[in-house]
């Protein structure tokens, strides 16, 4: 038999016993939820719950030595705040006084509250001597659920303001309402050593503590774990304790090798030559044949950006059939292009698409000398004055015949239209760096997903 | 020096544990005694207080600064939110400390009446409220009020310097310093003590003969 | 540095190798060449 103050829970009966008796000021019914004040002889309920009452990590009333102190769990804590929940839990020894565990996203930290004040410079805080940094900006942290007794009135609902200040592992978490601060000193603890310190209570099923999920294995030792898998991918997901966020860096890092990334393509896309010509040609006339210029290419590799650029028309379309035909083979590396313009108007009012430029880009040409030459056809693309195709009837005849085209406002006569071409050996290829950013990205982008839920 | 009375009102043995001290409390009947001159006297009940699981007891010691001093006495404090207990520390020569007790951490600390000279002080012995985040320097230390209570004494037990009635309200304002020095003040009334010590933890008060706590181990070093 | 930071870093740095490599080669999944380097020499290919 424990020294403890024995009560009945007014709410719904249950054999309720306080440990820290003359302490405790509030307790949360382990049963039925309800919110009990027991600072005075009479307990008094402040408020009942209404919701199923949820298991916890570790049970209320489990003892555990850690720092050669045996401690009792006496209460817990779910709390929350915008990002992430976590639990709570408060210790109690008679000659040790209390002290915390916090068990956030797997992760345990051992709590122990300041009696000697930090001081506070900004971002950052100095405590015995060392300088502890802000980790995130002050949030609002809710109190959600209450189990258990506490030395403070404490309730579901309750909001502080709290923000943690780091100097390598260890936390300095401060919270505050008002003008009252608390400080707590937090440092990191394996699950390992939580699972091994905290022994279950005589006659109760063992049990694996301090991970969430796993039902309880009748004849596993308190060492057994999940499966190594399920548990890498656990502690991959969570990664780290309260607070301490290493996803601002996994972006910083990805951020900086996309910096290095593209400061290599810069150097190594840089052109080393560059060719030009010009070419005229007829609206639905013949395909023309230009060949822009020569290209040598020094170095074992290099890409080749060819651009076309036009002057102004409306509704046409111009193919372009590039070849790079290496002078030694004779054997060409062929790209196609396409420069086109079309408006119109429609129900949503008038429309434009396309434009007066395109380019292509070859990829990994080897070292060599190159013909750039150029197929160019160009077309009028028949736009009719509205979306429907029949907006006029043909003349001379009520049915449309096969050759009957739609009203046309654009046929060519003799239209010519001017095409620049430039050639360079040389060019960044944008879309790999895109897919770099995607595959660099996405990982830390997928566990901010999965954190939000 | 130990000697014993008669509780004037059962007649059970009850140890004086100090001389000097004018009230005794038997623990048997919980009649207040008050020894004046060579003659005691009854005064009235003092209320039998709940159980806690302090560590300590009456009769346990500790040691501060050098001089080790023995809990005789005891006043428990109730307020809104709590209590604490307050326990009546003697040493040598008469010289006696306070020794407050709440949620698991220690004060400790001697009377200084002429910090009630310093300005915010005063105020408040006057009667001016005094708020939490409220600082005074005393020295080279800045305090800052942590919390102002208003309590009312539950009960009492042991050997202490003045009684002190159940239901004695009195405003309690907790300061502390960056370096774990802490002030205290009570107004009672129209009376006000400044008190100046430090929180320390039960470890650090290098205890002993402390309180047997069923099913709870005492440490080693607590022995 | 959590552990999963040192793997993001060492995926990171397999990522830029990769980046290096296909800017030395000037290779691209994404260029507008047509595949086969035999000479073809095309008519108009329409969309």
């Amino acid at each position: 038999m424990t020294a403890s103050r024995a009560i009945e829970c007014p709410s719904c009966g249950g054999a309720l016993a306080i440990k820290a008796a003359g302490h405790s000021v509030t307790l949360g019914c382990q049963y039925c939820g309800a919110l009990l004040d027991v600072a005075h002889p009479d307990v008094a309920v402040i408020s009942t719950y209404e919701g199923a009452v949820r298991s916890l990590p570790l049970p209320l009333g489990v003892r555990g030595t850690l720092f050669e102190t045996e401690w009792e769990v006496i209460g817990a804590l779910e709390r929350s705040d915008d990002e992430i929940g976590w639990t709570e839990f408060l210790l109690f020894s008679p000659y040790a006084g209390y002290r915390w565990l916090v068990s956030s996203e797997g992760e345990w930290q051992f709590g122990t509250m300041l009696l000697d004040r930090p001081v506070n410079d900004g971002d950052t805080t100095i405590w015995r001597g060392k300088e502890y940094d802000l980790d995130y900006d002050p949030a609002s942290t809710t109190t959600d659920r209450v189990v258990g007794e506490f030395y403070w009135r404490v309730r579901a609902g309750d909001r502080v303001n709290a923000a943690t200040y780091s100097c390598g592992d260890e936390t300095l978490s401060a919270e505050w309402t008002g003008d009252e601060i608390s400080w707590t000193q937090l440092i990191p603890l394996s699950d390992y050593t939580i699972r091994t310190a905290f022994v279950p209570p005589p006659g109760a099923p063992r049990k694996t503590f301090g991970r969430k999920g796993g039902p309880p294995r009748p004849g596993a030792g308190a060492a057994s774990s999940p499966g190594f898998l399920s548990r890498a991918h656990d502690d991959f997901m969570s990664a780290r304790a309260m607070r301490q966020d290493d996803l601002m860096k996994m972006f910083l890092i990805g951020l900086a090798t996309i910096m290095a990334s593209l400061f290599v393509m810069v150097g190594f896309g840089i052109s080393t030559q560059s060719v030009e010509n010009t070419l005229n040609i007829a609206v639905d006339g013949q395909e023309q044949s230009l060949t822009i210029g020569t290209l040598t290419i020094n170095r074992p590799h290099q890409p080749v950006t060819i651009s076309a650029r036009s002057s102004s028309f409306d509704n046409r379309w111009i193919d372009l059939d590039y070849m790079l035909v290496d002078r030694a083979t004779q054997r060409a590396h062929t790209a196609y292009g396409v420069v086109e313009r079309y408006s119109g108007t429609d129900s949503d009012g008038a429309w434009t698409e396309g434009g007066y430029s395109a380019t292509v880009k070859f990829s990994s040409i080897p070292r060599g000398t190159y013909d750039v030459v150029v197929d160019a056809g160009a077309h009028a693309w028949p736009a009719p004055l509205t979306t429907s195709i029949m907006t006029s009837a043909p003349p001379g005849g009520s049915e449309p015949g096969p050759w009957d085209l739609p009203q046309a406002t654009s046929w060519s006569d003799g239209e010519r239209i001017e095409l620049r071409f430039t050639a360079s050996a040389g060019g960044i290829m944008w879309s790999n760096l895109w897919l770099e950013m995607a595959l660099l990205f996405g990982l830390p982008l997928i566990i901010l997903w999965w954190r939000s839920d | 020096m130990q000697s014993g009375l008669s509780c004037p009102s059962c007649g059970a043995a009850v140890p004086v544990r100090s001389a000097a001290l004018p009230y005794v409390t038997c623990s048997y009947c919980q009649t207040l005694i008050r020894r004046e001159g060579g003659g005691i006297e009854a005064i009235g009940k003092v209320a039998v207080l709940p159980f806690d699981v302090s560590p300590l007891q009456l009769g346990s010691t500790v040691g501060w600064r050098g001089a080790r001093f023995t809990l005789v006495g005891r006043v428990r404090w109730g307020w809104e939110d709590g209590s604490w207990n307050e326990w009546f520390a003697e040493g040598a020569d008469g010289v006696h400390r306070w020794l407050g007790e709440a949620m698991g951490s220690f004060l400790i600390s001697e009377e200084r009446p002429d910090l009630l000279d310093l300005p915010p002080i005063r105020a408040f012995a006057a009667g001016e409220p005094l708020n939490p985040g409220a600082t005074v320097m005393v020295g080279e230390s800045l305090f800052e009020a942590s919390d102002v209570k208003h309590a009312s004494c539950l009960g009492s037990e042991g050997d202490l310097p003045f009684m002190t009635a159940i239901g004695t309200a009195i405003t309690s304002v907790d300061f502390r310093s960056p370096d774990g020095a802490a002030l205290s003040l009570q107004r009672e009334a129209g009376d006000a003590s400044a008190w100046l010590g430090e929180y320390l933890e039960l470890g650090q008060l290098a205890p002993a003969n402390l309180r047997a706590i069923e099913g709870w181990a005492i440490p080693a070093e607590m022995r | 540095m959590t552990q999963r930071l040192y793997l993001f870093a060492a995926w990171c740095l397999l990522i830029f190798a990769g980046s290096v490599a296909a800017s030395y080669y000037a290779w691209s999944p994404f260029s507008d060449e047509d595949r086969g380097g035999t000479a073809t020499v095309r008519g108009p290919t329409h969309k």
